[in-house]
Formats: structure tokens, C-alpha cells, sequence
């Protein structure tokens, strides 16, 4: 078995739906039979886990622990798959940040050692046996960032349709191409439903000049929906779900290629 | 031989009017009446001999000439005794004071007109068994009691006093209401005051002389219409001549004969009567040609401004100002559908309170109210005359319009408020809507549909080319890429970056760039 597929899933600003499409693209390859690893690396706002109906009160370990020493990384993951419905040989594993505001507050006054992120991230996946890791970031650019970008084979950098966002995400694509990231894709959520998708797909790519995996139209049912679990598993037919699903392919495929 | 029920009725009215007419000859001083009536009982005696010799061939039938000819000459002696009947009845009713005597003939000549009428109704259904008949003509008499329709207002003018008294009696019993002058001045004054219905006029008259009168009577704007009939001895024609070119309507000779006086005041009443239904019909006319006129002046006009207005909240409030100036309502307030099918108030105007709420935001706090509901529900405009409330924030009359366009799909509500007269003293008294306008203000609802459709669509194409459009600040960038970049971490972990990446596949646990670099997350959110 090959070496996991690293992916960072990032957005500029907040509110672009970065953990719900994480969480929708990690479900998907699970049911597709991989053994997917995601990382929620929002310390400051963690929120991935509700999502996978995962009780932070009930996990014994989370990454704070493990980037302060106090445990090893996988035993801060946990299997989630199965309690969403994943059948067959598709693992899923999340490893949460922490919920407890005590330790958010110290590690981020305190700081850590990105260094000990990245091993952690390597010793998951040779341990976990992943086909995939996802890493849900934290908004904005800062160390941890970019050591996420710097190690992603795929970065999927997701934006909504409007001037800050198209602002921002033309800064990180730059920092990301001097990375050398192997493959950027971009991910336009919420554009408006008056919208003509295919033309903003086609506007987006052409000024970026980069691949864009998918346009994803504003949905009210799935924002009401998606908070309460993931939506491609609650409603797979629904036409976003087939986005996510398209989108989960693509990546599998190239990890095969890989 | 059994005679036939017209021979019979002849015969019986032969008998009473020739009782009659000796009874008169007998009391003295009625030869006339006496004489007019003895026409009638020779009239009666021919008809009877008439239908005889005819019903000696009813078998045969007639041809339709034939069957006309015999009508005709059939009905010719009923006319003549309804005639003299009447002439003879008139007479008599003319006696001052009356005594029982003459009371009791007029009660008989009054019986034998409706035995003369019966007569007829007889002739006509005798002759209907006839080949070729047609349906019964109209009564060749008159019915009887007061002839012709009463009621009109009659100014009689004559210098002589007998005949003033004359003309009045007779006109006042055919039901007409009777004003006399006796010269041209006096009548030009009255005719002024009240315009009436018809002028008799004497030609010969001392001072202001009947030609002289009836030329100022049509010079005048308000009484040329009203008809005049010139009354004058047989002698002078050039007279008559110069008074129908000068817009008379018709002539009776001196000394009329009651019967041909009353038939031409019938007749120019008549042709008064066309006349002012005409003016009425041109007036309807007028009015429609008004509803036309609206709608080529302003409804169009109007359609065409509100479809130019690509700004949302001047469109708004222009659609409630274009419907208050047509109507000249006091208030206006326009709803929008929502999506879930309710009303949202986005612009309200009530002059008379000073409010006025069009920034095209919604108004939340006005919630819509039951006539415009029942508008959007109906997809009818409702109008209410008046609404009774007299509390003083209450409308008194409302119309409220559903704005639905070509596709017919409702896009919201127009509820106009308070229709007002708009001059004079009253100018701020509400009104009723007026219902000749409705057609007009339905049409401007759907232009104002058809205008809020379009600006819907055009605001979603803006929105469209809005999310198309990307713009990047390329300086801007630059900086921001520059604070990232431009440090020794970043170099570092782009000399690394690949190294790292190759490293999981086969080295894990070689050393990360910057080992131990701590990172705080107090610059790094981005802009918000």
C-alpha cells in the first residue's frame, strides 16, 4: 500500500462551509471502501465532529492532547464511520481538536510545535493504514496553514462567489503554488441560485487560471440538514450530494494513479 | 243567418250613437256634437255592409294585394268613427259646468269608444283568417282616455285671451303642464327662465311678433333645441315659410282642430324625445371616447414610463404615484407576492397624514390588509364605495388592484385609498372610486405587473453578471502574498516543502523545517 493522499481542505475567511464539505468528501471515499483519516486542525473553532455526532465529553484524548505529549496521535482517533451508516471496508476516522475552552485558550496563547502536527499527521496514516487524510484548517494563512499546505498533495481551496473571497483566495493560491502543491483545486460554494453555475465555473478557472472541482449552488435545505450530520449520507440523490460524490471520484482516482 | 261578432258590433253601435244623437238634437244647441256623431252611425252602417258583401266570399282567398286593399278599406271606417267620436266627446267636455245630462252622454260616448275598440279587435281577428295575413297592424285609433304620454311642459303664446284658454284646455287634457304669454317678450323671459318642452307661437301678435320671437328663441344656446310650432291663418303662407326656414318645426292653421293640435304636439314632443335620447347616446359616446382618451393619454404613456424604470425602489413608489394621480386617491400602498404566496408591503402613501414609506424596503409593521388579500386571492379588483368607518386613520373608499401580468401570475397588490373629487371646495372630501376608470386603472395594473416582472428579471441578471464578475486587486495581492512569504519560515518550509511531502513514503521522523517554531494565531484569521 502506498503513501496516503494528504489533502487540505482551506478557505480564506470562515463560513465557506470548509468542515461540511470535509466531512461530505471523507464520507463519500469511506463509502466508496477507503480508509479515510480526517484532522481538525481548527483548534480555535472546532466544529467537525458535530457533524459525525461525535461527543467531545465522551473521547478521552483529542490532538491538543497529543501536540502536548499526552498521548499518541491515534489515540485521539476515533471511528465514526459506522455510526453514520458506512458499510464495508471504508473506514473513517476523525481526530478531533478539543471542545474544553480551558485548553483552546492555552494552546493557542501558548503556541505549538508544528513540527509535532506534521508527525503526528505521518505516524497516522502508517498506523491507521489511510488512503486519505483530510486536514479541516483554520481559516486565514498562519504557520500551521501553511505547513498543512506545504504538506498536502492536494489542496482544495474553497471560496464563495464574491470580492473578498475571490480577493483572499487568489493570495493563499499564490502562496500554495510557491509551495509547489501538486494539485490545487478550487471549490465555489454558496453561489446564489440565480446563478449561471457553468459560466461562474468557467469565469473562475479562467482568472485563477485553476482547476475548479465543483460550483456548489446555496441550498437552505442542506445548511438546515448538514448541521445535523453529513448531508451526502442523509440525502445522497440530492444534487449536491452527487457534487460531493463527483468531486470523491476524482480524488480516488488520482490516488490510484499516485 | 247568424251574424258574424264584427256585423253584430257594428249594428249595436249604428243603434246607440244614432239614440245618442237625437237625445243631443233633442236637449238643443249640440248640432255639432249631434253631426259627429250621426258620421259615426254612417261610418258603423258601412262597415257593416262591408264585411257582409265580404264575408260573402271568405272562402275565396285573397291574393296579398287584394288582402291589403280589403284591410285597408275595412279599417277606414273604424278610424273615422274613433274620429268623430272623440271630436264629438270633446265638444261636450268642453261645456262649462255640466249638467247630469251631459254627464251621462259622456259616460255613453265613452262606453261606445270601447265598443268601437272591441269593434276593431273583432276586424282585425276576422281578417287575420284571411290568405296572406300578416300580424295585426297597430290600432288604427287611438286608445281610449288621455292620448299621447302627458307631461310635458308647454309654452303657449297668443295675443288673444280665448284662444291662451283654448290651447291650455286642450293641452292640459292630453296631461301636459301649460304656461301662456301673450307676446313675444313675456314668452322669451319665461321660455329663459325654465327652457320648455315645446313652444306654440302666434304669428300675428302686437310688438315682438311670433317670426321676430322664434328667431330669438333659436338664437339662444340653451332654448334652440327646444321645438317650435308656429301657429297662423291659412293666409299667410309666406309667412309660415319664413318661420319653418327660420328652424320652426311645424305649422297649425287658425282655427286648429283639436285633434290635428294634439297630434302635432305629439309629434314634435316625439321628435324632442329622439332628439334628447340621441344627445344622451352621443354623450355615452362621448364618455367611452373619454375611457379611450385615458387610455391613449395616460395608460399608455404611463405603461411605457414604468417599463423604462430600471431602478427597483422608483419603480416602486412610481407604480403607487402613477395609480394615485389617475385616480386621484388620497393613499396608495403596493404588495409584492412573497414566494410563500402572502403580501409584503414595500411602499405606502397617505398625502392627507404626510406619510410616506417608499424606500422599496419591506414594511414589516403594515400588515395587508382584507381587501387587498381578498384581491390577491380572488385575482379581481375590489371595490368599496364606502367602508362606513368613520374613525379617523380609516379609508372611506378603497379599490384594490391585483397586479398580475401577461403570464397572469399575481405579482403583488395595489390598494389605492380615499378617492378624491380633486376640485372646488370639496376638493379633500373622499369619493367613490369611479368605475368608468376601471378598466383603465386594470390596464395600468398589468403594465405595472408586466414592469415589476421585468425588473425582477433584470435585477437577477444583474446579480448574475454581479457573481461573475471577479476582480483582484493584483497589488493588493502582491502585499499580502509579500507578508507571508517574506520570512524565514516560509523560505525554509518552501526549501522543504517537497522533501516533506516525499519524506511519509519512506523516512518518517526526519526533522521538520524550524524545529520548534511555535505559532500564535493572532495574525493569521485574514480579513473578515
Amino acid at each position: 500500500m502506498g503513501r496516503a493522499e494528504i489533502v487540505s481542505v482551506h478557505s480564506f475567511r470562515g463560513g465557506t462551509g470548509k468542515s461540511n464539505s470535509t466531512a461530505n468528501l471523507a464520507a463519500c471515499l469511506a463509502r466508496m471502501g477507503k480508509r479515510v483519516g480526517v484532522v481538525d486542525t481548527d483548534i480555535a473553532s472546532p466544529g467537525i465532529h458535530v457533524l459525525f455526532g461525535l461527543d467531545l465529553n465522551e473521547t478521552e484524548h483529542t490532538l491538543v492532547d497529543y501536540l502536548w505529549g499526552r498521548c499518541e496521535i491515534a489515540q485521539a482517533a476515533y471511528e465514526v464511520g459506522a455510526r453514520a451508516g458506512i458499510e464495508g471496508e471504508g473506514r473513517l476516522y476523525l481526530i478531533p481538536s478539543s471542545m474544553r475552552t480551558s485548553a483552546i485558550t492555552q494552546i493557542l496563547r501558548e503556541g505549538y510545535d508544528v513540527v509535532r502536527l506534521d508527525d503526528g499527521l505521518r505516524s497516522l496514516m502508517d498506523e491507521l493504514e489511510l488512503d486519505f487524510l483530510f486536514i479541516d484548517t483554520h481559516p486565514g494563512v498562519n504557520e500551521e496553514t501553511l505547513l498543512s499546505i506545504a504538506v498536502s498533495d492536494t489542496l482544495l481551496l474553497l471560496l464563495r462567489p464574491d470580492q473578498q473571497d475571490y480577493q483572499g483566495t487568489g493570495v493563499t493560491l499564490e502562496v500554495a503554488r510557491m509551495l509547489e502543491v501538486p494539485r490545487i483545486w478550487l471549490m465555489v460554494n454558496k453561489a446564489p441560485r440565480s446563478s449561471d453555475l457553468s459560466a461562474l465555473r468557467a469565469r473562475v478557472a479562467e482568472t485563477y487560471a485553476a482547476e475548479v472541482a465543483a460550483v456548489l449552488p446555496h441550498d437552505e435545505g442542506m445548511l438546515t440538514l448538514a448541521s445535523a450530520g453529513v448531508f451526502c449520507l442523509l440525502q445522497p440523490e440530492h444534487p449536491i450530494s452527487r457534487s460531493f460524490d463527483e468531486v470523491a471520484r476524482r480524488l480516488a482516482k488520482r490516488e490510484s494513479q499516485a | 243567418m247568424i251574424r258574424s261578432a264584427p256585423e253584430q258590433l257594428a249594428r249595436e253601435i249604428e243603434v246607440r250613437v244614432r239614440a245618442l244623437a237625437t237625445a243631443l238634437r233633442k236637449s238643443g244647441g249640440r248640432e255639432q256634437s249631434a253631426a259627429d256623431l250621426a258620421k259615426v252611425a254612417a261610418a258603423a252602417s258601412r262597415l257593416g255592409e262591408m264585411w257582409q258583401a265580404r264575408a260573402g266570399g271568405a272562402s275565396e282567398a285573397l291574393d296579398e294585394e287584394a288582402a291589403r286593399k280589403a284591410r285597408h278599406d275595412l279599417r277606414t271606417p273604424v278610424s273615422h268613427m274613433m274620429g268623430y267620436l272623440e271630436l264629438a266627446e270633446e265638444t261636450l267636455q268642453e261645456i262649462q259646468s255640466p249638467g247630469v245630462e251631459v254627464k251621462a252622454w259622456l259616460v255613453e260616448i265613452g262606453r261606445l269608444r270601447a265598443r268601437v275598440d272591441e269593434l276593431r279587435v273583432a276586424l282585425e281577428a276576422g281578417m287575420r283568417a284571411w290568405a296572406h295575413e300578416r300580424p295585426s297592424s297597430p290600432p288604427a285609433s287611438r286608445p281610449p282616455g288621455r292620448r299621447g304620454r302627458g307631461g310635458a311642459r308647454v309654452l303657449a303664446v297668443d295675443d288673444d285671451g280665448e284662444n291662451r284658454n283654448l290651447l291650455r284646455r286642450h293641452l292640459e287634457r292630453q296631461g301636459h303642464e301649460i304656461e301662456t304669454a301673450e307676446g313675444g317678450e313675456l314668452a322669451l323671459r319665461l321660455a329663459r327662465e325654465t327652457p320648455p318642452d315645446l313652444v306654440l307661437l302666434d304669428v300675428m301678435m302686437p310688438g315682438l311678433d311670433g317670426y321676430e320671437t322664434l328667431r330669438r328663441l333659436k338664437s339662444d344656446e340653451r332654448l334652440a333645441r327646444v321645438p317650435v310650432i308656429m301657429l297662423s291663418g291659412l293666409d299667410h303662407a309666406e309667412t309660415i315659410v319664413r318661420c319653418l326656414e327660420a328652424g320652426a318645426d311645424d305649422h297649425i292653421p287658425k282655427p286648429f282642430e283639436p285633434a290635428i293640435l294634439s297630434a302635432r304636439v305629439e309629434s314634435a314632443l316625439e321628435r324632442k324625445r329622439l332628439g334628447d335620447r340621441e344627445r344622451e347616446h352621443l354623450a355615452q359616446l362621448l364618455a367611452a371616447k373619454r375611457r379611450a382618451d385615458a387610455f391613449i393619454d395616460y395608460v399608455v404613456p404611463m405603461g411605457a414610463r414604468l417599463a423604462a424604470q430600471t431602478d427597483t425602489p422608483t419603480l416602486l413608489r412610481e407604480i403607487v404615484e402613477v395609480a394615485r394621480r389617475f385616480t386621484g386617491a388620497d393613499g396608495g400602498t403596493l404588495y409584492l407576492r412573497r414566494e410563500d404566496a402572502s403580501l409584503q408591503a414595500v411602499v405606502q402613501v397617505v398625502e392627507s397624514r404626510g406619510l410616506d414609506r417608499s424606500s422599496g424596503d419591506p414594511i414589516e409593521d403594515l400588515a395587508p390588509s382584507p381587501s387587498a388579500q381578498l384581491a390577491a386571492r380572488s385575482g379581481r379588483s375590489q371595490r368599496i364605495d364606502d367602508t362606513g368607518d368613520a374613525s379617523v386613520d380609516a379609508p372611506r373608499s378603497i379599490f384594490a388592484l391585483p397586479l398580475r401580468g401577461v403570464d397572469d401570475e399575481l405579482r403583488g397588490v395595489l390598494e389605492l385609498t380615499d378617492a378624491r373629487a380633486g376640485e372646488g371646495a370639496d376638493a379633500a372630501t373622499p369619493v367613490a372610486f369611479d368605475p368608468a376608470r376601471e378598466t383603465a386603472l386594470e390596464a395600468l395594473g398589468r403594465l405595472a405587473a408586466v414592469a415589476l416582472a421585468r425588473n425582477a428579471h433584470e435585477q437577477s441578471l444583474r446579480r448574475r453578471i454581479a457573481d461573475l464578475e471577479v476582480q483582484i486587486d493584483e497589488g493588493a495581492r502582491a502585499r499580502e502574498v509579500a507578508v507571508i512569504t517574506d520570512n524565514d519560515y516560509f523560505r525554509e518550509l518552501r526549501a522543504k516543502a517537497t522533501r516533506l511531502r516525499a519524506r511519509g513514503r519512506s523516512q518518517p521522523g526526519q526533522p521538520s523545517p524550524s524545529a520548534g517554531a511555535k505559532t500564535k494565531d493572532e495574525v493569521d484569521d485574514g480579513p473578515r
